[in-house]
Parts: structure tokens; sequence; C-alpha cells
């Protein structure tokens, strides 16, 4: 069965169009200077057959189900540590540990409410989880508004293709913050404010769930509750805040003193249960590189099932076996520095000459713990359109999973590609596009 | 069996009223092996609601904030305490927390260099090394440093008060790998807070006072509060919406019964 996209592709520059006049755009600071950018959209969509798609589905799910049972024992009776499953070193010394967490219960245990997990599928056909992103993963707004834009240009394609709902996502979000917020008050999405690079997403997220978009210094705690204070200086009730700040910003009185995002002591109240934190504060310990490599082995201890979804081969010089491994096929290996967020820190050995080579293995000799390392997956390209031409380009998926009292997989995601034949990174932030990810029924 | 009387005051004024002025204390002894709470009072300005918990570290804290627009806020804690021999057992908790640098005990070269024991030393003897060390660097001399100041800067200029000696024994310490954390509390005849160490032998946790000289405190010493540096355990933290300049002023008293 094959996706006429012929259609698709005439419609590009509408939809592109359109996206322009609805804002969709992504912030980039460069020499502290802030740009808004378009994020260039490929009417080509990434398709996933049904099959393929349930098998990813259950992945998802079990290993998101794990990663909460994770972040719950860590924080509490840090059993997979004493058990020897996860040495105390890569979880304590991880940047994302907050002691301000410990012994903190959220509602339904659910840390992860949002989980943003990366994935490639190689040319064998496999697919990978390269990364877990548990803090604030953002990306969910642009398929969604690309399809219902292309859903209003090109009609016909979508009476054609059993194409999966997407536009659901709102739904999905809306009920698991009713579950969080137990009628304690209304929900909210906190924003930094229009200068964050994903600003577009929060106002679309609150214009499709409902919540009320809210900015630094509407919200504050009185008799340890959460208000809100509108515009007419009334004062509401919150229950639920889905938060796009990050945790060393959420509360002066405790993290990051000079915060102005913040809102002085929530902290408290959301220790004391009233009130909701999405997604939960502290999950960066369970999404750190050096974390990644035990989630195959989470999946087996907290779930009692064998993992479904792979990660890329890893190596922890850490253990005996794998620094000796490291050490020898450093050539081949792309190797991550834990400590470093984002892009950085991340070294081909292929790239490198003798002597930073040589550099790169002392260091490992030196600090075998800061370092992961990991074999580069030769992912399958995908087709976009440049210009009137077809051409292949490195692609990813981002799948986002929804947890509350139940954990569901939205059925679509965010396709990032790379616009430089030569490039890996498919990073927005440089000058990447993205796909549609459809579901289709075989 | 030592019995003090202790009475800690602050008043904050500001130059215009401020709003929604959000406070956390930690300006009551802590309730450990060698600390007993006979009586305790806290007195806050009206209109604050405050209410009690504790931190990450275990401290007992005081939170909350105003209802309206505030040009002052005043408090006193005040209390009977007795101590015994200043010793505190660890029953759970995070030692690993207090091994590695934090944000105001990084560690550089030189320092390393300069905390350097002889490795057939048992922990605590490394410790009394090191307090003394740092005593013997460090000169004191108020107003060089601030309350931001990061052990590297103080190692640097070899000068500050009581928090810059606390953070650089600290640093020092974890550098031999070595546990230990920061405290605040009330020392007899200072008339502020002061500022010195713990540090775990791998059963308990001892005083050391790098400030004076002071290997393995016995008495004379009131706790409030520890944490990984300073910045985890002030006693007092304030935010609020408005210009206003800040003024503050802390009275502290200790008195041996």
């Amino acid at each position: 069965m094959s996706i006429k996209i012929k259609e698709l592709t005439e419609s590009r520059n509408t939809v592109n169009k359109w996206m322009e006049r609805y804002g969709v755009r992504f912030g980039v600071y460069k020499n502290g200077v802030f740009n808004e950018q378009l994020f260039p959209f490929d009417p080509v969509p990434r398709i996933i057959w049904k099959d393929d798609w349930d098998y990813l589905e259950q992945g998802l799910r079990q290993r998101v189900k794990a990663l909460n049972r994770f972040l719950w024992d860590i924080y509490h009776d840090k059993e997979i540590i004493t058990d020897g499953i996860v040495p105390e070193e890569f979880v304590y010394s991880s940047k994302g540990y907050l002691p301000e967490c410990e012994q903190i219960s959220p509602t339904g245990g659910v840390y992860a409410h949002i989980a943003g997990i990366d994935l490639v599928e190689g040319k064998d056909g496999q697919w990978y989880v390269l990364e877990d992103n548990l803090r604030i993963p953002s990306g969910a707004s642009y398929p969604m508004i690309a399809r219902e834009i292309t859903r209003r240009v090109s009609p016909s394609t979508f009476t054609t293709h059993a194409v999966a709902e997407n536009r659901d996502y709102a739904d999905l979000l809306r009920d698991m913050m009713d579950e969080m917020n137990d009628n304690r008050g209304i929900s909210v999405i906190l924003t930094p404010g229009r200068y964050n690079s994903a600003y577009f997403e929060h106002s679309y997220l609150a214009e499709k769930t409902g919540a009320t978009l809210v900015y630094p210094g509407e919200l504050f705690v009185e008799d340890n509750i959460v208000y809100y204070t509108g515009i007419n200086k009334e004062r509401t009730r919150v229950g639920c805040i889905y938060r796009r700040v990050s945790d060393e910003y959420m509360d002066p009185m405790i993290f990051e003193a000079s915060s102005l995002l913040g809102i002085p002591n929530v902290m408290q109240a959301y220790k004391a249960g009233n009130v909701a934190l999405v997604n939960a504060p502290g999950n960066g310990v369970a999404d750190d590189k050096g974390i990644y490599y035990f989630v195959p082995k989470m999946v087996e201890y907290y779930l009692d099932e064998k993992p479904i979804l792979q990660n890329a081969p890893t190596y922890l010089p850490y253990f005996k076996e794998d620094y000796d491994f490291v050490l020898k096929n450093i050539r081949r290996l792309v190797v991550k520095d834990v400590s470093e967020a984002g892009g950085y820190g991340v070294v081909f050995g292929k790239d490198l000459q003798e002597d930073e080579l040589e550099k790169l293995k002392s260091l490992i000799i030196e600090q075998p713990r800061r370092w992961i390392a990991q074999e580069v997956i030769d992912f399958k390209d995908l087709e976009i359109l440049e210009g009137n031409e077809f051409v292949e380009r490195k692609a990813d998926l981002r799948a986002f999973v929804i947890s509350g009292k139940e954990t569901k997989v939205w059925r679509s995601g965010l396709t990032r590609f790379s616009r430089n034949p030569d490039s890996f990174v498919v990073n927005s932030s440089q000058g990447g596009g993205f796909k549609d990810t459809w579901v289709v029924k075989n | 069996m030592k019995r003090y009387l202790y009475n800690y005051q602050t008043i904050v004024t500001f130059s215009e009223a401020v709003s929604r002025h959000a406070v956390m204390l930690r300006c009551q002894p802590a309730v450990n092996d060698f600390q007993t709470i006979e009586q305790e009072h806290v007195v806050a300005s009206p209109d604050y609601s405050l209410s009690t918990g504790t931190d990450a570290f275990g401290n007992r804290i005081l939170f909350g904030s105003a209802r309206k627009p505030q040009t002052v806020f005043a408090y006193v804690s005040t209390g009977i305490v007795s101590t015994e021999t200043y010793l505190q057992k660890q029953c759970g908790g995070n030692i690993f927390l207090y091994r590695q640098p934090s944000r105001l005990t990084g560690i550089n070269e030189a320092m390393k260099a300069a905390a350097a024991t002889d490795p057939s030393m048992t922990p605590v003897e490394k410790a009394e090394e090191l307090c003394h060390r740092v005593f013997n660097m460090m000169k004191y001399q108020p107003e060089t440093t601030t309350v931001d100041t990061p052990a590297s800067e103080v190692f640097a200029r070899q000068c500050g008060v009581c928090q810059d000696y606390a953070h650089l024994m600290i640093a020092f310490c974890r550098a031999n790998d070595i546990p230990a954390r920061y405290v605040n509390g009330f020392l007899e005849g200072t008339g502020q807070t002061h500022a010195w160490v713990e540090v775990f032998d791998g059963y308990i946790w001892q005083g050391f006072d790098p400030t004076h000289d002071c290997e393995l405190i016995q008495q004379g010493y009131v706790k409030l509060a520890h944490g990984r540096d300073s910045a985890d355990c002030p006693v007092s933290r304030g935010m609020f919406c408005g210009q206003a300049v800040q003024q503050t002023q802390i009275n502290v008293t200790l008195q041996e019964l």
C-alpha cells in the first residue's frame, strides 16, 4: 500500500504560509540576541504502519512506567541502589538529582507526566531509543498544528488514507491534568514568557486544553495554597501547574535565589500535596546520560518484564569490562560527557586526530564515571522535499507518552530532520525542519 | 550538660511597602543527639502566615508570606536549649551529598595540593590537620567577602569570615573523600550567628570550628541547621515584589544558665 503525496507536496507553500500566520515559531538566542525563526515544515509525512506502531507503543508505555517507578524509588526507599542494580554515584552525582525532592510523594506516584522519548530507526529496521526527556519535553504542538492546517488545505488526503487522529493530544493532556488536579482548583500552564524558545507551544497548548496560560508573578502561595491572580486581581486556587519553567527556577526560596520566574514556597505547597507539578521536579536524575544505560535494567527490575525497546549499544567505562572495550574501540564509538547537556560534550571517535584521541583516552582513564560511549547507529534516511526535488536526510522521532492514572502513547510524534546532508544533528536550533508523523492502518 | 538561653531577633525594614513578601526561616535550634529544647517561642509580625516543616537536609523550617503589603518584618526566636557533648549519629539520610563539591565548595588543582594529607591518618586526624591548616592559612577580615564567595576565591585571597573558613575546610575535607557539611548556629559571646563544620568519621558527625582553630567541638555551640554549603541553610531567605531597599538588623544572644 502506498500513500499519495502529490496533493501534499503541492500544498507545501500554502501550509507553510498558514503556519507563519499562526506564528508557529521557535526562538533562538545567538550571541545574546533573541530571534524567532520559522520551523520549516516538510509536507511528506513520516509513515509508521499500525503494526510497527503497536510494537513501539507497547515498548514506550513499558519504558515510561519503569522510569516513573525508578523516580519514585530514588526519592523514597532507593531499593534499586541497595539491590546493586544502579551504583549510587550515578544517581547522587547527577545534576538532575534534587535532594529537595526526597520523600515527596506526587499525586498518583507520577513524576514524568509528559515524556518525550527520542528514537531512531536503524537501516536494519530496528528502532533504538537515543534519549529519554522527562523534564520539559517540547515539540508536540508542531505536528498538531501542521495536521490541523494540512487537513484544511488538503482534506481529501485524509479521506483516502486511514491516518490515526493526532489532534487528541490536547485531550490526553487535559485528562491527565484533571486527574493530577483532583478538583483542587484550576489547571494552568506556566510559561516563562514570550522570550522563551517554545512560547508558541505554551500558548497553543493552553488554548487547546483550556488551561489558563499564566506568567511569572501571577501565581503566589499563601497558607501553603497556590493562587492565581488574574487581570482583575481576584484570586483563584490552582490545583495543577503544567510548568514550562525548569526545576532550578521553580522556587527561589530553595533553588536559584535570583529566579524571577518561580513561585516562592511552591515546593512546600507541592510537598504538602496542595498542588500538582507537571512534570515533577527532580526528574533530571532519570534522563541523565549516565542513567540511560540502566533503563532496560529498570524495566526488568521494576516490572519483571523483558524490555521491548532497546537502547543504542552503550558502554560505561565505569565497569571494568566496558572500560577495556571503550579504550580499545574508541575510534568507532561516539563518546559523551555525562555532565554536559544537549549536544555539548559529544565526540565521534572517527573525527579525532591521533593526539586528540589520546587526550580523550586519558580523560576517560582519569574519570571513567564521567563518560559513556555508544556505537554509532546508521539510521535510516527519510525523503524530504528540497526545492522541487526529493532528497534523503537523517531524521529522528520524538514520541510523546502521557502518564496520569494510566500511561498512554500519543499516536503521532515530532519527526525532526537535518537539512544538511552530512549531518546527524536534527536539532531545530541547528536549522532543521520537521514532518508530521502518521500512524496508518495497513 | 550545659543549658543556654538563646535569643535571635531580626528586624527587616523596607524603604517602601512591598507586596507578597515570602520568607523561609531556619531560626530554631536543631533537635538532635546533643541538643534538647526545653522551651521555645517564635514570635513574628502579624499579617504573616507561617507554617512549619523540614527541608531537604532535615532542618526545621518556618515558611510563609505576608497577607498584605508590608514595610517591616520582625521576628524573635527565643528559648532554652540544653546541650551534651557535640556528637551526632547518622541515621538514614544520604552521606553522598556531603562527599562531593557543591556550588560554594568547588575545588581546583592548587587547593587539592594544599589539602593533601598523610594517607595513614584516620578521617578524624585528617580533619584535625585540615582545620588547623585553614586556621593558619586564613586571616579573619570582615567585609572582604560576600555570602556568595566560593571556597576557591577564599583560598586565593586567604581572608574572610567564619563562613569562608568553613567553606574552605569543607572543600579540603571533600578533596580527601571525607564527608563534611556546613553548620549555622550560635556561639557564646559573639553577638551574631556563627558557622562551623561537621565531619563524618564513618559513624558519627563531629564538630570542627576552623575560625577558632577548635578541633572536636565539645560544648558551647548551639546548632541551627546544616547543608552542603551556606546556600543550603541560611537563617532567613526572603523574596518580595517591589522596588524597596531592604535593611536588616540582627541581634543574637546566647547565655549559659
